[in-house]
Formats: C-alpha cells, sequence, structure tokens
C-alpha cells in the first residue's frame, strides 16, 4: 500500500550525512597521516606551499571535527529526534539546506585552509565568509532540531534529545562570540579578530574548550544515550542518572576554559578557576560514562560476538579515561610539565579516536543497514577487523605520544646545577623522533580501519533502494 | 581583561536561560516518569524488515 | 537479537497446555486457538483469544516477544454498559478536562501494567484509535494521560479500547492527595535544583577572592560581585521563600522553629552582601548564602521524598476498589442484576460478585460459598474461605464461584476506605514526640537568638568589623534540624518501610510506644492459634464407622456457625440434617435421628442421656483438645477431639521477643489446660487461663502498676477493653477486626512476624531519633562557641550547618530500607 509522504520518517537527510561521515572520515585522517609524515620527513610535500604542515594541520582538525564529527551528529541528531519524538523533522527543505550548506562550508575549508587563508585562532580558523555561512547553517539546524521537538507526539523528550539540544545551542552561541571579527577583504579572505591579545585567548580558549565540552561531549553523549541501549537491546542502566548527569553537566560546564592558559599572561585568579572547575568536572562526566558501560550488565557476554557493540562500549572507556586525564592535566603542577608538549596531542587523540571516532563509526555501522532496507552490514566480520585494527592504532598512537610528551616536558625543565638548560631544543626533537614514527603507523593503521569501513559500507548501500521507514503510530493507524 | 566584562555577563544570561529551561521541564512533567522512557525506545521498531 | 533456537519438546509440550495470553492452564483441548505471532496459538477462553486477536489486528504482535513473563490476570471485561456508566460518573466528577479545539483530556489508572511492553503495546493500540490525539502511559505510577478529539471519539471508546486488549482502565480523581504531593515535589524540586544551579556559579565567582585575594584587580572583583548578587536574588527571592514564609508564620503565632534562625540568616548575609556590592566595598557572603539555601533544599527534597514513598504505600490499600456492582434488583431473585456505581450502594443492598471480580462494598455473604484473595491488605493472593455469615472487605477479589452480599457498608464507609483515611491521618497528624521536638527546638531557637545577640554587641564593642561576619556565623552555624528536620524524616521512613510490610500505625504514637514496651501479652485463640478448629481424632465406640460418626455429628449440627461444627463441615459436607436441633448452650446440641434422641457436646452432659460412666478416654485426650462425645439414648457413639492449631511463627516469636528482652504472656478465656498446652509448647511461662474479660483487664493494669509497657496482641473480637487498657495494642487484619478499630497497629497480613518487626523497627526509630538528637546537640556545643568567637567564617558555618542536616536526613533515611520477607509459601493458606 502506498503511504504518503507525511507517514515516513525522513531518511533522506540522515542518509546523505551518514554517508559523508565515512567520506570525510577516510579525507581528515588522510590529511592526518600526512602531516604526521611530514614530521617525520619534512621535505615529504617538496616544499609545496598548498601542503606544508602549517596549513595542513587546521585541514586535519577541521577535517575530523568538524567534518566527519559533525557530519556524524547531525546524522545522528536526525534519526534519533524523529525517531524519539515519533514525528518527521521539522522541514524537508530546511533539512537539505543543512546538509547542502555544512558540506560547502568542508569544501570551503579544504580550498582555503591550503590557500593560507586563516584566522590562527585554533578550530576557529575559517575566515568570515565562511564564518557567516557556518552561522547560517547552524540557525536553520537548530530550527529543524527544536520544530521536530515542538512537534513531538511523546510528550516526554528522551535524554539524548537533551543533550543534542544542548550541543546545538552551546555551539552557536560560542561560535558567534568568538568568531567576531572585523572583515577586511574578501579575496584573499581575511579579518581582524574583534578581540586581541590576552583578551583573545582567554575567549578563544572558553571557545575551544566549550568546542570540545559540547561538540565533542555533549553531543557524543547524546548518541550515546540512544545508540547503546539499542545495540544492546537493554534499557539504559539508570534513566534517573542520565537526567541528574545531563543537568550536573550543563551546571558545571562553562568555565574549565581558563586551564588551557596556564603559566601565561591570563591572571593568576582565572588559571586557578579553571582548573578547579575542571576538577569538578570529572564527577558528571564519570556518571555518564558508568550509565552507559553498566547498561551491559548482566549481558556482557554480547560483547564478544558483536562488533558494533564492542565500538560503543570501548569508546565509552575511552571517554572515561580522557575525563580523567583532563582535569589532572588541568592541575598548575601537571600543566607545567604537559603544556606544549605531545602528551597534549596523546590526550586530544585518546579522546578524538578513542571516544569520538570510536561511538561515530558504531552509530554508523548501526545505522547504515536500516537507511538502506538491510538488516544488517554487508560483512560482520570486517566490522570485527576495522575494530582490531583502530583498536591497535589508538593504542600505539597515544602511548607513543605519552612517551614523547613527558620525555618533552622532563628535557626542558631539566636544568644544570648552575642554572643552565640542560638540552637544547633541538635535542628533545631528535629523541622525539622515534615516536612520531610509531604514532605514523598508529595512524596508518586507523586509516587503514576507515577505509575498510568505506568498502563495507560502498558494499552494503551499493545498488540498495533508500527505504524511509513508517512512522509507526501512524502505520498502525492505517493497518 | 577587560574581556571578562563580556564573559561574565553573557554567562550570567546563560544561567537564567538554564534556569528557566529547568522550571520549564519540571512544570511541564519531563521528570514525572524517569523509568518509561528508558522502554519505549527499546519498543520502537526501527529493524528494516 | 539473533536467531530463536528449535523448540525442544517439553516447551512444545508447556506451549500447549499454557494460555498463549495469561499463562493461566488451558483446559484440555481447548477449542481457543488463533495464529498469532506466526504460529498458531491456544488461549484459554474466549477473552484472552478476543485480546490477542485485537492484538494482532493492530498489527502489534510484537508485544508477546517484548513482555518480561506471561502472567497477565484474566480480568472479565467489562460490558459497554458499565464503561458508559464509568464515563459518565467520570464526567460528572468533574474528572474530565475540557480544552481547546474541542479536545478532551482524563488521566487513568490502568490495572494489568507489568513491564515496558505493557506500556508500549497500550501506548501504540490507543494512539492508533480513531479520535485519540494523544496516549502516554507511565509506567512508573501506572498512570495514562490521554487527549481525544470529542468530535470522532467518546471516554467510553477509549475505556473500552483498553479493555479489548486486556487492561482495565479507571477515571482517578487527581485532586486526592496524591496530586497534591506531586505539586508539592515538583515545586521543591525546582527550588532545590536551581538553588543548586545558583550555588555553582556563585562558588566559581567567589573562588578567586578565596585563592587569590591581592592578584585581583578591584574592577574585576566588584564584576564578579555584581554578578553573584545578580545570581542570588532569584535563590533568595524563589529558592529560600519557604523559608521566609514558614519563619513569619513562626512568628506571627509567636512560636520560634528553625525557620527563623535560617530566614534571618539567609537574609542578613544577603542584605549585608548587596550592601558591601553597591556601596563602598566590604565582605560579600554570596556564596555562603547559596550553598546555605541549596544544602537545606536538599535536606527537605529527601524528607519530602520520604513521605510521598511512604504516601503511595498507604495509598497502594485503597487503590483496587471497583467502580461499578451489579445490584440485585429483587432479594430473592439473584438473576436480575442492574449495574450500578459502587458508591451508589446503600445499607441492605444484594450484589452479585461473580468469580473473578472485586467485591464492591463491605458485606456480608448471604448466598453461596467461595474463596476471597484479601491482596490489598495482605499483598499476597492467598484465598480465604468464606460461606453464608462471613463477612467480606471491598475491594477484595472472589475467587472460586459467585456470591450474593449484603451490602454492609459502601464508597468512603468501607473498611478499606476507612483503613486508609486513618492511616493518613495518623501519619500526617504529628506524633507526641515530634511536638516534642518542637517545643525543644522553640527553646533552642531563642537561646540561639540571644546568643547571636548577645555575641554582636560583645563584637561591636571590641572589633567592629568583624561583628557582622561573626554574628551571621552565629545565627547559621547552628542547626536544630536533627529536631525538626529530622524527627519527620525518620518518622515518615519508618512508616513507609512499616507499611511496605504491610504493618500499619492507625495511631500516630504507636512508635514511640512500641519502642518503650517491656511486656507482651497474647490473646491465645485467633493469636496464637489460628482461630479455628479442626477435628484431630474420631474413636468410634459402637462399632460404627468413623465416616459413619462424623456424617452424624455433622448432620447434628447442621445449620451451626459453631467453630466446631466449622470444623466437622470442612471434614464432611452435611449430607442430611438432623430433625429438632436444640442448641444448649455451654453443653451442645440435642436432636432426633432415626427416631432416637442423640446428644453431641460435652461428655457429662451427653452422658446423662444414657447414664453410662464417662469412659477413660476422656482423661486421655491432649490437654490442648477438646473432647466432644457423641451418644444417644442407648450409649456412647463416639469421641471426637478438636484442636486448635497454633499459627505458623510461634514458636519462634517468643524466642525472638525474649531476646529482644521482653517479657511474654499469655491472656485466655479458654481452660486453663489448654492454655497451659499452648504456653508449654511454644514456651511462654507466664500463662493465665479461665480469664474473664474483667480479670485480664486486671491482669495488664497490676503489671502496668509495677511499671511496665504493655504490649496486648489479640485479634480483637472479646478483647477490646483489654486492648484499650493496654500501653498499645496489636491486631490482626482480617475481616472481622478491621471492623472493630479498637488496636492502635494493625498486621495487615495476619503474620505473627509483624510483632517483632513493628516492636524492632520502632525501637531502631527511637534509636535513629536519639543519635540524631546526640549529633545535634554535640555539633552544636561546639559550633556554636567556635563561631561566636570568630574562629568561623560564614562560608565554614554554612558548610558545617548543610552538611549537619543532610547526615541527620540521611542517618533518618536509613529506615527506609526493607528487607525482603521470605516467600508466602511457607505460610499454609487458610
Amino acid at each position: 500500500m502506498s503511504a504518503s509522504r507525511a507517514a515516513t520518517f525522513n531518511y533522506k537527510v540522515v542518509r546523505q550525512f551518514a554517508i559523508m561521515t565515512v567520506v570525510w572520515g577516510i579525507v581528515g585522517m588522510l590529511v592526518g597521516v600526512i602531516i604526521a609524515a611530514q614530521l617525520l620527513w619534512p621535505d615529504l610535500t617538496y616544499g609545496i606551499p598548498w601542503l606544508s604542515y602549517g596549513r595542513l594541520r587546521p585541514l586535519h582538525t577541521n577535517a575530523v571535527v568538524f567534518a566527519f564529527g559533525g557530519c556524524a551528529l547531525f546524522a545522528t541528531s536526525y534519526y534519533v529526534v524523529q525517531r524519539t519524538c515519533q514525528v518527521r523533522l521539522f522541514s524537508d527543505a530546511l533539512a537539505a539546506f543543512t546538509f547542502w550548506g555544512w558540506q560547502a562550508v568542508i569544501v570551503l575549508a579544504a580550498v582555503t585552509l591550503p590557500l593560507g587563508f586563516t584566522s590562527s585562532k585554533e578550530y576557529a580558523e575559517l575566515e568570515w565568509p565562511i564564518d557567516i555561512l557556518i552561522t547560517l547553517v547552524w540557525v536553520v539546524y537548530a530550527v529543524v532540531f527544536f520544530g521536530t521537538i515542538f512537534r513531538r507526539k511523546t510528550p516526554h523528550i528522551y535524554v539524548a534529545n537533551w543533550f543534542f539540544g544542548a550541543y546545538i545551542l552551546t555551539v552557536a552561541l560560542l561560535h558567534v562570540v568568538n568568531s567576531a571579527e572585523m572583515p577586511v577583504s574578501f579575496w584573499p579572505m581575511k579579518s581582524y579578530s574583534a578581540y586581541a591579545g590576552v583578551q583573545d585567548a582567554m575567549v578563544q580558549w572558553w571557545y575551544g574548550h566549550n568546542a570540545v565540552g559540547f561538540f565533542l561531549t555533549a553531543g557524543f553523549l547524546g548518541m550515546m544515550y540512544y545508540f547503546v541501549p539499542k545495540q544492546a537491546g537493554r534499557p539504559i542502566y539508570s534513566y534517573r542518572l542520565s537526567v541528574v548527569h545531563f543537568w550536573a553537566l550543563i551546571f558545571t560546564y562553562m568555565w574549565a576554559g581558563p586551564h588551557h592558559l596556564h603559566y601565561t599572561a591570563l591572571p593568576d585568579w582565572t588559571q586557578s578557576l579553571g582548573m578547579v572547575f575542571s576538577l569538578i568536572l570529572l564527577a558528571p562526566s564519570w556518571g555518564g560514562m558508568i550509565n552507559g558501560v553498566m547498561t551491559l550488565s548482566g549481558a556482557w557476554h554480547k560483547l564478544r560476538d558483536d562488533p558494533i557493540l564492542k565500538f560503543l562500549i570501548v569508546s565509552l572507556s575511552f571517554y572515561g579515561m580522557s575525563t580523567f586525564e583532563g582535569p589532572m592535566m588541568s592541575i598548575k603542577t601537571v600543566n607545567a610539565l604537559s603544556h606544549y608538549t605531545d602528551w597534549t596531542v596523546a590526550h586530544v587523540h585518546s579522546g578524538a579516536l578513542g571516544w569520538v571516532a570510536f561511538i561515530s563509526i558504531g552509530c554508523i555501522y548501526y545505522l547504515i543497514p536500516r537507511l538502506f532496507g538491510r538488516t544488517e552490514m554487508h560483512s560482520v566480520r570486517l566490522i570485527s577487523v576495522h575494530f582490531w585494527v583502530a583498536t591497535i592504532g589508538v593504542v600505539l598512537y597515544i602511548s607513543s605520544m605519552w612517551i614523547a610528551g613527558v620525555m618533552q616536558g622532563l628535557m626542558w625543565r631539566s636544568v644544570n646545577a648552575d642554572g643552565t638548560l640542560t638540552y637544547a631544543f633541538v635535542e628533545s626533537v631528535k629523541a622525539t623522533y622515534p615516536y612520531y614514527s610509531i604514532r605514523v603507523l598508529g595512524g596508518v593503521l586507523f586509516l587503514s580501519g576507515m577505509l575498510i569501513m568505506g568498502y563495507n559500507v560502498w558494499r552494503t548501500v551499493a545498488g540498495k533502494e533508500a527505504v524511509d521507514a513508517l512512522i509507526p503510530a501512524t502505520a498502525a493507524a492505517h493497518a | 581583561m577587560e574581556i571578562l566584562y563580556l564573559l561574565i555577563p553573557l554567562s550570567v544570561i546563560l544561567v537564567f536561560l538554564i534556569g528557566a529551561a529547568f522550571f520549564w521541564s519540571v512544570r511541564s512533567g519531563q521528570f514525572d516518569d524517569l523509568e518509561g522512557p528508558a522502554h519505549r525506545i527499546l519498543s520502537d521498531d526501527d529493524s528494516a524488515i | 537479537m539473533g536467531a530463536e533456537a528449535a523448540r525442544p519438546a517439553l516447551a512444545d509440550f508447556v506451549a500447549e497446555s499454557a494460555c498463549f495470553h495469561c499463562g493461566e492452564r488451558n483446559p484440555p483441548s481447548s477449542p481457543w486457538r488463533a495464529a498469532v505471532d506466526g504460529a498458531e496459538r491456544r488461549f484459554c477462553c474466549p477473552g484472552c483469544l478476543a485480546i490477542a486477536r485485537t492484538i494482532r489486528a493492530a498489527g502489534l504482535d510484537r508485544f508477546y516477544h517484548q513482555r518480561e513473563r506471561a502472567d497477565t490476570t484474566p480480568v472479565e471485561p467489562a460490558s459497554g454498559e458499565a464503561l458508559a456508566i464509568l464515563a459518565d460518573s467520570a464526567e460528572a466528577g468533574g474528572l474530565v478536562t475540557h480544552l481547546a479545539g474541542g479536545l478532551r483530556e482524563t488521566s487513568l489508572l490502568i490495572d494489568g501494567i507489568r513491564c515496558g511492553a505493557c506500556v508500549w503495546l497500550l501506548e501504540s493500540y490507543l494512539a492508533g484509535q480513531p479520535g485519540v490525539v494523544q496516549a502516554s502511559v507511565n509506567l512508573a505510577t501506572h498512570r495514562a494521560r490521554i487527549r481525544w478529539d470529542a468530535q470522532r471519539a467518546t471516554l467510553a471508546g477509549v475505556l473500552g479500547a483498553i479493555e479489548a486488549i486486556g487492561y482495565r482502565a479507571h477515571p482517578y480523581d487527581p485532586s486526592r492527595r496524591e496530586a497534591q504531593m506531586r505539586r508539592e515535589w515538583r515545586a521543591l524540586l525546582a527550588r532545590t535544583a536551581l538553588a543548586l544551579l545558583a550555588m555553582m556559579q556563585v562558588m566559581m565567582f567567589a573562588l578567586p577572592a578565596y585563592t587569590s585575594a591581592d592578584g585581583i584587580e578591584a574592577q574585576h572583583r566588584a564584576l564578579l560581585e555584581w554578578a553573584s548578587l545578580v545570581l542570588t536574588l532569584p535563590a533568595v527571592l524563589y529558592c529560600a521563600s519557604p523559608f521566609f514564609a514558614g519563619a513569619w508564620r513562626d512568628v506571627r503565632v509567636r512560636k520560634l522553629g528553625m525557620d527563623v534562625p535560617v530566614a534571618i540568616g539567609i537574609g542578613g548575609a544577603f542584605v549585608a552582601s548587596a550592601w558591601s556590592t553597591i556601596g563602598n566595598g566590604g565582605p560579600v557572603y554570596y556564596d555562603s548564602v547559596t550553598m546555605f539555601i541549596a544544602l537545606l533544599s536538599l535536606a527537605r527534597l529527601f524528607e519530602l521524598h520520604a513521605r510521598r514513598r511512604a504516601g503511595e504505600a498507604i495509598e497502594a490499600i485503597a487503590r483496587d476498589l471497583p467502580e461499578t456492582a451489579d445490584r440485585l434488583l429483587d432479594p430473592a431473585d439473584a438473576s436480575r442484576t442492574e449495574r450500578v456505581a459502587a458508591c451508589s450502594l446503600r445499607l441492605g443492598d444484594r450484589i452479585r460478585v461473580p468469580a473473578g471480580a472485586s467485591i464492591a462494598a463491605d458485606g456480608t455473604v448471604v448466598d453461596g460459598r467461595s474463596s476471597v484473595e484479601e491482596a490489598m491488605l495482605t499483598g499476597e493472593s492467598w484465598p480465604r474461605a468464606k460461606k453464608v455469615g462471613d463477612r467480606v472487605l471491598a475491594a477484595s477479589i472472589n475467587r472460586e464461584s459467585p456470591l450474593i452480599v449484603r451490602v454492609d457498608a459502601a464508597g468512603e464507609a468501607t473498611a478499606v476506605a476507612a483503613l486508609a483515611r486513618m492511616v493518613e491521618d495518623a501519619a500526617n497528624r504529628r506524633p507526641a514526640i515530634a511536638r516534642t521536638a518542637d517545643r525543644v527546638a522553640g527553646h533552642f531557637v531563642a537561646a540561639l537568638l540571644a546568643i547571636a545577640a548577645a555575641t554582636a554587641a560583645a563584637w561591636w564593642y571590641l572589633e567592629p568589623a568583624r561583628a557582622l561576619a561573626v554574628t551571621l556565623a552565629v545565627l547559621v552555624v547552628s542547626c536544630p534540624c536533627a529536631l525538626s528536620l529530622a524527627t519527620p524524616a525518620t518518622l515518615a521512613a519508618a512508616a513507609g518501610a512499616s507499611a511496605r510490610r504491610r504493618i500499619f500505625a492507625v495511631r500516630s504514637d504507636a512508635w514511640e510506644t512500641l519502642a518503650r514496651v517491656t511486656h507482651v501479652v497474647f490473646d491465645k485463640t485467633g493469636t496464637l492459634t489460628k482461630g479455628r478448629l479442626s477435628l484431630s481424632g474420631v474413636e468410634p465406640l459402637a462399632g460404627h464407622s468413623r465416616t459413619q460418626c462424623v456424617a452424624l455429628a455433622t448432620a447434628l449440627e447442621a445449620g451451626s456457625a459453631h467453630p466446631i461444627a466449622e470444623a466437622l463441615q470442612r471434614e464432611l459436607a452435611p449430607a442430611r440434617v438432623a430433625d429438632g436441633i436444640v442448641a444448649v448452650p455451654g453443653n451442645g446440641v440435642e436432636a432426633i435421628v432415626g427416631g432416637r434422641p442423640h446428644r453431641f457436646g460435652r461428655p457429662e452432659w451427653v452422658g446423662a442421656l444414657h447414664g453410662q460412666p464417662v469412659p477413660a478416654l476422656a482423661d486421655a485426650v491432649a490437654a490442648d483438645a477438646i473432647a466432644v462425645a457423641l451418644g444417644n439414648d442407648t450409649g456412647w457413639i463416639a469421641w471426637f477431639t478438636f484442636a486448635d492449631d497454633l499459627r505458623p511463627g510461634a514458636a519462634t516469636l517468643v524466642g525472638e521477643l525474649r531476646e529482644m528482652g521482653l517479657a511474654v504472656s499469655l491472656l485466655s478465656g479458654d481452660r486453663t489446660a489448654t492454655v497451659a498446652h499452648v504456653a508449654q509448647a511454644i514456651g511462654i511461662a507466664d500463662f493465665r487461663g479461665d480469664a474473664r474479660p474483667a480479670a485480664k483487664l486486671e491482669t495488664i493494669a497490676s503489671l502496668q502498676r509495677a511499671g511496665a509497657v504493655v504490649a496486648m496482641v489479640g485479634d480483637g473480637i472479646n478483647d477490646a477493653p483489654s486492648l484499650a487498657r493496654a500501653d498499645v495494642s496489636l491486631s490482626f487484619g482480617s475481616a472481622a477486626t478491621l471492623t472493630q478499630w479498637t488496636a492502635d497497629v494493625i498486621l495487615a497480613d495476619d503474620d505473627l512476624r509483624g510483632v517483632v518487626d513493628s516492636i524492632s523497627r520502632s525501637r531502631k526509630t527511637l534509636r535513629v531519633i536519639r543519635q540524631n538528637l546526640c549529633w545535634a546537640f554535640g555539633y552544636n556545643v561546639v559550633a556554636i562557641p567556635l563561631a561566636a568567637t570568630g574562629h568561623l567564617t560564614p562560608l565554614a558555618a554554612a558548610i558545617g550547618m548543610s552538611f549537619s542536616s543532610l547526615l541527620v536526613v540521611a542517618n533518618a533515611l536509613r529506615l527506609a530500607r526493607v528487607a525482603p520477607r521470605e516467600a508466602a509459601s511457607e505460610r499454609s493458606a487458610v
């Protein structure tokens, strides 16, 4: 029987974003491998300006965080909000705009960053025209998301949607405030930040840390609270705890930013504030981790045979680890050792690869079959291969960078009896070199895993009919 | 640190907005049933059969 | 999740014999089958079949996969007419809200919800009904909120839809206690959470002042203080308003409660801080204020939670009162009935209660014989036998066969409704101990305010700059919270835990008195024993068979309600009735059988009929048994012995009470020899038999004169004066006694362990209250001088006071934990 369009969910935009998540994951991580290799072999790219390290690094960070992570968030938030509210997205046209607009942002980033157009603010390097486009897309995203919630058929708003909603609104605020700038020219794209000096640093890292906290944490926690129970077939360990977790996180998150600026020109009291609140954040973060992991309590055997569940649960372990490591690193004395070293890089990647990437991968493997009318991926075994390859990759990456980081920190602060530095900077670079090789290997493994995923996804969807699921309540009425 | 004249009032406004959101949730009964929603998502059949 | 393995043959057999829908046993070769969920299934009755078909037709077969177990209780579906009446009475009672656009909304109580799958089934099915706009079911409370378009659907239709898939819905009245509790809860939750939010943010702004006091430029400090002020203002005006309201109330009636120093502390600290901020600098206490408000509100939230849980356990008593009843149009003709609303039943009406239905009112059985489940009292479903003349209670469920019941009390007058009300009242009325606590708190607060004033004066004289801070610290640090906050929490936690164990205190001071009990006095029959004689032996003396003797005795006792007659009837249903039965009180019954006079009763009286001496067997009868003789004018026919079995647990009971240091006695109106036997069997040394009511009274009074605190445990029928005389009385919740109301504590599930339970819990309760008082005393004695001598900052004082409050409340809440009881299988069905 033919169902009217209104009786199905909008899976089209979910499909689009889900596929692009995989594509941009491969692209972003490929760039990552290239720049890691450049640190080993600086002449790798023959001095071509568009491929220089300084220009490729922000391309890497933007691609993995906003292209890969962003598309994963769009795909899952659009899926979850529809299914939990039992209603189609607020507007198909606006949703389509968010897709094409976001892809435009990514493509523009891929073009302008190698061209050297940059605001030089970390995770906010894109210049002013793209900033405006991001704002537009984001406002429309908020309209679609909250509009869908407004139209919901179920009175209760499932907890995952609270996390998504918080991340959308906060990112909007952060972006608008941090990217306040005075445009100078369109081509080359150039602008000056509204802030300067230590003021700019403060705003930048208020943005930077909350980008991590809301874009990379709250948003993905929303994913976790839906897809972990669904894949495990069990309700979340304690729904009450999830609600408390959400509000506790929201109540405490906004002020951890200064911990990026210890021992800088930032006033001492601001630095201390950042430190204390980063430590306080430990509690709500771990509440979420425990909630997710304990969902499997009584059903641990499911982990044995289900590689998607492996991705999801292991991601939570990395989440726990990173949210412990972070507060530790925000303690001033610890930070005195770790700042500017590769320990920071290790920390970022344990969070980005271990938590963000793993959970996104798990969710995409869940979604793709359902979006294309299949019961499972083309090859479940390949998912398992992907998991092991990726895990080894992550472990190699972060352990090599830990060692490198601590070593750098110790070497830099080492002083002789007469007060002079023991080591020249270049000596620490030389000592770090072998670990950079291991890191490249780790990155290559992780990228290979993504390529395996790409293949698996392609085999799953190629030639298949795209399927839009019926909205259950209306389906029952028609039955 | 003039930036504080921006960041601190901004965070105060944000706190009021968060408070308002919480208040609305309590009033509209979002916290009345903290068991059912966990099961409801599982009952929603999204398998592609 | 994964493919199902091939079923072994045993599972097939089981599947065949259990109803696919409700799990009850299928009759052999049950004709009710249907293809559901991929295979042909069998059902126990047309009802379950119809429900399963409805579910399948709606495409909701998945329900059978997802539910946790198949044990839905088969509910007799109500007729369309009954539902229409229900819907009308709901409308008339104002339970249906009219919304804009022709929409209607109502709240329903749903019976039969077992797990999340039931919620899904209900919501999916209802959402698919034409005209239903929204249906949401709350798994935790079993409430549903339904919204429909009055043009396209009706409430009766909605109720019918719910019945069609096997659940029963009752419109419920949201103006009852529960809705009020919910409003109170929501308000306090919002206040507490917003106070916590303010506290986190203000603490953040305050931190710099502590960590680097000199490192902040003056204008930044001012900015942080202004931000703190703006955030603290709503905390003081909204979150703390209950404290101010409470303080105002207290002051107006010239009482000094805990709210007074709290209000002064919060108000004073805030005003002082605002003064400093707006004016020319000085110390600020925003962090203390917000922390204080937040943590105190949190402690109150926990207390309200305990009260709410207690309330829910109590409200569960009256949950099963049915809405409608079948009233006989003509008392003589049981086949003609009309369906009426339960609350419109009047005294003397007769109602017909089919098997499986809930009894709509309190009454007496006038026809029929069945067993009845009084689950609303016992919490378990072990049925009690009922026959003509037995009392039945509203909300109990008739199990076996139809009964005709004559109404004795209906609606709010039913025992169950009255019990719920009394328990609720007792829970709400402040018991003596709480009133004492309030009085002491009042004196404490007065003393505190005096100390605060003295401190202020002293410091103003010595070092004015610090006077304000020190005075605030004194006001804030003191904690009368063990009195005013923890005592209600303790009592509520204890009441809630007891209610879950089916022990209900009907007088508010019961707990306190129970804790002080030194002596426990038991009645025998019906208390320590089951209160029911059973035939333990028959000795034929004239060559008849045992069965013949019993038949003969039964014929003589036919129609009698005497316990001996009941025991006989349980052995053998009366097949014939003797002629000319005459009951001679104190001796027995006499009647003509086969033309000859027969007597059945006291051996000496029976012997008088034929003049032969009483055989030696009479002496060999066990001391706790009753010997009854059967004879006619030619001689003895048989000896019967009847015994009253001990309740299970009676033996261990005495040992446990002794271990708790209590003296145990047994007082009974039965023969001393019988009483002695029972006393020895369970180990009570102090017993007295042949006690008339006056003697019982005197025994209790003399114990009390000797200084004992006496608890009396009786079944309430003939013990009323003694129960009233004792310091605290406990009785059982059986149908007969519930209507008496002389006891202070009702042990609703007739379990003797309730005696031990209630005494030990009450002792624990008092112990916790005492612990809290000790803590409060010690804390205040240390903290107030420390504050008065300037050793505590207002922040430290706030932290101290808040944690002290949380500590005493948490200690109180320990009582709310109830250890699971052993399974009911060890109890025999009555």
